[in-house]
């Protein structure tokens, strides 16, 4: 008998433990983006994106478009994602959320963290799923047709990754580093900004960065700034910077290969002082008015580059400066240098940022001219 | 037949008229054991009586008694014009000497013994003892290469179902006293001989203690193949896991001798069992060592991928899409979206079904002939399997699971073992079906703690995947360069 209790109990170790949560492929729709918006009456408007699996059966046909969109309205985001089970016959599984776009009015007036607080609590969202804000009604976006992606949900997911990898336009937010972000010291938020052309379909694209601060967006930067924001941030992988010729309205356009940024802070009389030195390597993209055939030429090109980088930087530092908005975290890193000194500047009245001393100096190497070398390509000897 | 003869040793009746009546009674109705009268010596008046079985005895020369008397020495023969039986039984006691080995026997048990195991026997009037000579010729298949272990390089010989050459093929590859061959012999019925063999000094003592033991209590049984003697000493008949190993090619046979192991050959069958089979050694091909190590290594671990995709692969599918959806890869989920909408069943039901499918054109394969198998193959995996995709029955990727399980299973060298995954699979499929991951892995878990019970003649099943023991990288995962693997051996460990 005793052992019969015994088995029993061990089994019910077995057997009570795990995920009941057994649901076949086909009892599910999987949720692929999310659309938040806010109606003129301060409701939100959730509009779910769900794939919609066709069957590849030859003799069922198929066709059609391989997604669905529902909207719901409720007065808080969760409420309306469980408006979406009145709509639908299957369970929504969150899991492979593709991309949340938020509209820049929620995104205005309303705290981010509030707004995603269902994506960070639930255990179905992934961490990794991208988020950005949209110029106009964000349900637009999600309504497009994708170009080459089964959804526009997987399109603005890559967009923004590959974005963001290759001309450094912009940074890939998700919800860990919106997470991430917002729990830090001096909480500036980045996520990328979506633009649509009016009258022309599939024509949505990334433009620059919306900067939040204490969970709602404050400024939008523009694709060059952002560049500039990434070289600040060491977040810089691919990119390209232009220069103009001077006299002409020619540009000559280098790629960034390689960047690393070393930053170093100190703190005089109270005053900060942030030197930045972005050291990078480039190669040759299109040549107009240089030519690079003796050392000292390649000195003056290398030049002209340095200083067009010192320069795009301190106008954003400068730029951000003004509107106060400390858009390279530099709070963090006195945080982190400097944990006594940063709790007195944070109650200061004068705020540290506005009186920051920042020192750019950059480095550039160029290493690759191309096949053509050392000389603008229409130009014959 | 009479079983008080073969109780009692009944010593051979000196009058030939009552032989040829015992012998006639008690072969009666053997029509293919000839019993004749024969006569000889001066004015043949000596009479014998020479019994054999003709279906075992087929050399036309060794019918014929005058050939047998021929072979006494002829100048035996020449001291007196003729031969009497006086003179054989002097000859045959006092010298024993002929030119095919002869024996003496002494009472009806032997005489019986020797005629069903193909010997000629004289029976002489007014001599107490028989003649026996060995004339066994059946017909056997020559040496060939053995179809189920084929080598791209190495030798072409497998074992044939002669058990003297079996023996001769594996002597000559080791030409030492301590490759010691010890003879059985089975029940009365079956009545066959069978041999284990070892290399002393290179067997572990407690190892061949235990077999020896084993082997001895097998006395009543009546055994016709290697395999039922396998069956019979073998440590736990429940588990799915093999125990010995079958083989029949004689090097792979000599390879395990020098590494420990214990051979069982026996006459009128080909497969040889080598004992203990231990887990790893039934993922090594006779193949790994007459390759290049470096290929032969990473065959070995495509060969241990298989058997984990042909154990588990249909319960991982099964697990990830019911309860670990969130694990699959999005573009992969959207993939398998497409296929499983519309299949009216669920993922273990669907799995089942392609499976006992599976199994079913396998066992048809295997058992019509030839030129028929090859249709069923192509009509079975091919037409039925792109129809039930398009019936709706099942999903393509569904079908590249249970396809893949299936042929994973047979990269495995030892048939056997893949039973051992075929069979564990199921089970495993309905623990990842109720409980998901973590039903997958309570299975393994089962499955491991059960292997690691396992023992085969004192050696643990799982003996070479103990921390202490690198020879699982030597010579399990890997096959290292014969370098460094033939000195390991040389130095007297086991491999």
């Amino acid at each position: 008998m005793q052992k019969l209790i015994k088995y029993m109990v061990a089994s019910s170790l077995l057997f009570l433990s795990g995920c009941w949560d057994h649901a076949e492929l086909t009892e599910y729709v999987f949720v692929q983006s999310l659309a938040i918006d806010q109606k003129k009456d301060g409701r939100i408007q959730l509009t779910t994106q769900f794939y919609k699996p066709a069957p590849k059966i030859a003799s069922a046909g198929g066709g059609g478009e391989s997604y669905f969109e529902l909207e719901t309205e409720a007065k808080s985001v969760f409420d309306a994602i469980r408006d979406v089970t009145i709509h639908l016959g299957r369970k929504a599984n969150w899991g492979h959320v593709r991309f949340i776009v938020i509209s820049e009015r929620v995104a205005r007036k309303q705290n981010l963290g509030s707004v995603l607080d269902f994506f960070f609590r639930d255990h179905e969202p992934r961490l990794l799923t991208g988020v950005a804000v949209t110029e106009g009604t964000a349900a637009d976006y999600i309504k497009v047709k994708p170009h080459v992606e089964n959804t526009v949900s997987e399109q603005l997911n890559e967009v923004t990754k590959t974005g963001s990898k290759f001309s450094a336009k912009t940074y890939p937010a998700n919800l860990f580093s919106i997470g991430k972000q917002l729990h830090s010291e001096v909480d500036t938020v980045y996520a990328p900004f979506l633009k649509k052309e009016k009258d022309r379909e599939k024509s949505i694209y990334v433009d620059g960065l919306t900067i939040f601060k204490n969970g709602k967006l404050k400024t939008i930067i523009s694709n060059k700034e952002t560049k500039s924001l990434m070289l600040a941030l060491n977040d810089f992988q691919f990119g390209i910077i232009g220069i103009t010729c001077k006299g002409s309205k020619l540009h000559e356009s280098f790629e960034i290969t390689e960047s690393h940024t070393n930053s170093s802070l100190k703190i005089k009389n109270g005053v900060v002082h942030y030197s930045l030195q972005p050291k990078l390597q480039a190669s040759i993209g299109e040549l107009e008015c240089s030519t690079i055939e003796t050392k000292q030429q390649l000195e003056v090109v290398h030049k002209k580059l340095e200083k067009q980088v010192n320069r795009n930087m301190m106008a954003l530092l400068k730029q951000s400066q003004k509107k106060n908005i400390d858009m390279i975290g530099l709070g963090n890193h006195i945080y982190r240098s400097n944990p006594k000194e940063w709790q007195r500047m944070k109650k200061e009245k004068v705020p540290y940022y506005k009186n920051a001393v920042f020192h750019v100096k950059s480095e550039v190497n160029i290493l690759n001219t191309g096949t053509d070398i050392s000389k603008p390509f229409h130009k014959k000897n | 037949m009479d079983t008080d003869t073969t109780k009692v040793e009944v010593p051979i009746n000196k009058d030939l008229q009552a032989n040829d009546e015992y012998m006639r009674n008690l072969y009666k109705n053997c029509d293919d054991i000839k019993i004749r009268h024969f006569q000889f010596g001066s004015d043949y008046k000596q009479e014998a009586l020479v019994v054999h079985c003709d279906s075992l005895v087929q050399e036309e020369k060794s019918n014929l008694l005058h050939q047998v008397i021929k072979d006494m020495p002829d100048f035996e023969a020449a001291l007196s014009l003729s031969v009497s039986v006086q003179q054989i039984k002097e000859f045959f006691e006092n010298k024993g000497v002929s030119s095919r080995p002869v024996m003496l026997l002494k009472n009806y048990n032997e005489l019986n013994a020797n005629i069903v195991n193909g010997h000629i026997v004289l029976i002489f009037d007014k001599w107490d003892l028989a003649l026996s000579f060995d004339a066994s010729s059946v017909e056997k298949r020559s040496v060939a290469e053995p179809q189920n272990e084929v080598v791209v390089v190495g030798p072409r010989e497998g074992t044939i179902e002669n058990l003297q050459k079996n023996l001769g093929l594996i002597r000559s590859r080791l030409k030492t006293p301590d490759l010691k061959f010890i003879f059985k012999q089975t029940a009365s019925k079956s009545n066959t001989k069978f041999v284990y063999g070892y290399l002393d000094g290179t067997v572990k003592k407690e190892m061949l203690e235990e077999f020896e033991s084993r082997i001895n209590k097998i006395k009543q049984e009546e055994i016709l193949e290697t395999s039922y003697i396998a069956e019979l000493i073998e440590e736990s008949s429940v588990t799915p896991f093999p125990q010995y190993r079958f083989t029949e090619r004689p090097d792979v046979a000599s390879a395990s001798l020098l590494e420990g192991k214990i051979i069982i050959l026996m006459e009128g069958t080909g497969t040889i069992v080598i004992c203990p089979g231990l887990f790893n050694e039934f993922f090594q091909s006779a193949s790994d060592y007459y390759q290049r190590s470096v290929f032969s290594s990473i065959i070995r671990l495509v060969r241990f991928v298989g058997f984990i995709l042909s154990l588990a692969l249909p319960s991982i599918y099964i697990a990830l899409t019911t309860f670990h959806s969130e694990l699959i890869p999005t573009v992969l989920l959207i993939a398998l979206l497409d296929t499983r909408e519309g299949i009216p069943f669920p993922a273990i039901i669907e799995a089942l079904i392609m499976l006992f499918f599976f199994e079913l054109l396998q066992e048809a394969g295997v058992r019509l002939p030839k030129p028929i198998g090859s249709t069923v193959s192509i009509v079975g995996a091919l037409i039925i399997g792109e129809a039930s995709i398009n019936a709706g029955l099942a999903s393509p990727i569904m079908i590249v699971v249970i396809g893949l399980t299936g042929i994973a299973s047979f990269s495995i060298p030892y048939y056997d073992f893949g039973f051992a995954a075929r069979l564990l699979r199921i089970p495993l499929m309905f623990l990842a079906a109720i409980m998901g991951g973590f039903g997958l892995f309570l299975g393994f878990i089962l499955i491991f703690l059960h292997l690691s019970k396992l023992h085969v003649l004192k050696e643990p099943y799982l003996g070479t995947f103990t921390l202490n023991s690198t020879s699982l990288l030597k010579d399990g995962f890997f096959r290292l360069s014969l370098k460094k693997l033939l000195k390991h051996r040389s130095t007297g460990k086991n491999v």
